[in-house]
């Protein structure tokens, strides 16, 4: 009975140094893991991190670079399309002047109104200039990108009406776009039964472009 | 039994830390790599032009009468 007892106390206590040495190893083993995997962390944050935030900043810069002699070589191209392009409109820059002039040109408006007059035999003795024009409504404002100035005239004729007629149509297909933003139409009061006649007032707008 | 607590809770701090570091490694590798060329897609003096002309206009502005 007596050895019985101390065999059991013998078991348990070896028991028991059993239990506490895998409990030691485990935490030896707990221990090793959770510090190698600390260590790892470092390395990876000390070492790992600027190798890897080089290559790629400089894998980064070569494709930008390549990207960038793609778009270059574009462009290039482009502008070399555009310089012959450039080339052959040249010989028509004059009837671009023409057509829409740096400066308002006053006297080339005036010069072009009487001429187209003069070709229906209708004498124009006054062309009124309204210089503080503002053309915020017509198509050409609206629609163009750039940023055209506009003056309206002031002409008043006495003609027949299909001279008059005529002449607007004229108007309308000169090189240099005329825009006519209003026309009134009288009867004039004749003396002389004979001479009927018809009063127009038109306002022609002319465009140009200002140098920026 | 708390040395085991203490180990386990180690263990999760340093598997976290682990993650993080190599989120941040990709993170700052990814954005290094993105950037140069994002900057060079944005780049204005790289921007593509269309070069060509509507010389249809001029023929019609050649077309109209020139009043002098």
């Amino acid at each position: 009975m007596t050895t019985d007892y101390k065999n059991n106390i013998k078991t348990e206590k070896l028991l028991e140094y059993i239990r506490k040495a895998s409990d030691n190893r485990r935490f030896v083993q707990t221990l090793e893991l959770g510090l190698t995997l600390l260590l790892i962390a470092g390395f990876g944050f000390f070492a790992i991190k600027p190798t890897f935030s080089t290559i790629s900043t400089l894998m980064g810069e070569i494709k930008a670079k390549e990207i960038a002699v793609k778009e270059m070589q574009k462009k290039i191209n482009s502008l070399e399309s555009a310089q012959v392009t450039y080339s052959e409109i040249q010989k028509d820059y004059i009837a671009i002047e023409n057509c829409l002039p740096k400066s308002p040109n006053y006297y080339n408006a005036s010069t072009t109104l009487r001429s187209v007059a003069k070709n229906y035999y209708i004498d124009l003795d006054r062309v009124g200039f309204n210089i503080k024009y503002e053309d915020k409504n017509s198509l050409v404002a609206s629609k163009s990108a750039t940023t055209t100035q506009a003056f309206s005239t002031i002409v008043n004729i006495k003609s027949d009406f299909v001279s008059l007629i005529r002449l607007i149509d004229q108007l309308s297909r000169t090189q240099r776009p005329i825009i006519i933003s209003s026309v009134n139409i009288a009867i004039q009061q004749q003396k002389e039964a004979s001479a009927s006649g018809i009063g127009l007032g038109v306002n022609p707008v002319f465009y140009y472009l200002p140098k920026k | 039994m708390n040395k085991n607590k203490l180990t386990l809770y180690l263990l999760f701090v340093a598997i976290l830390t682990l993650i993080t570091v190599f989120f941040v490694i990709y993170n700052r590798s990814y954005k290094n790599l993105i950037t140069p060329v994002n900057n060079i897609k944005t780049n204005e003096m790289l921007k593509p032009f269309n070069p060509v002309m509507d010389t249809s206009i001029i023929k019609e502005i050649n077309n109209r009468q020139q009043s002098q």
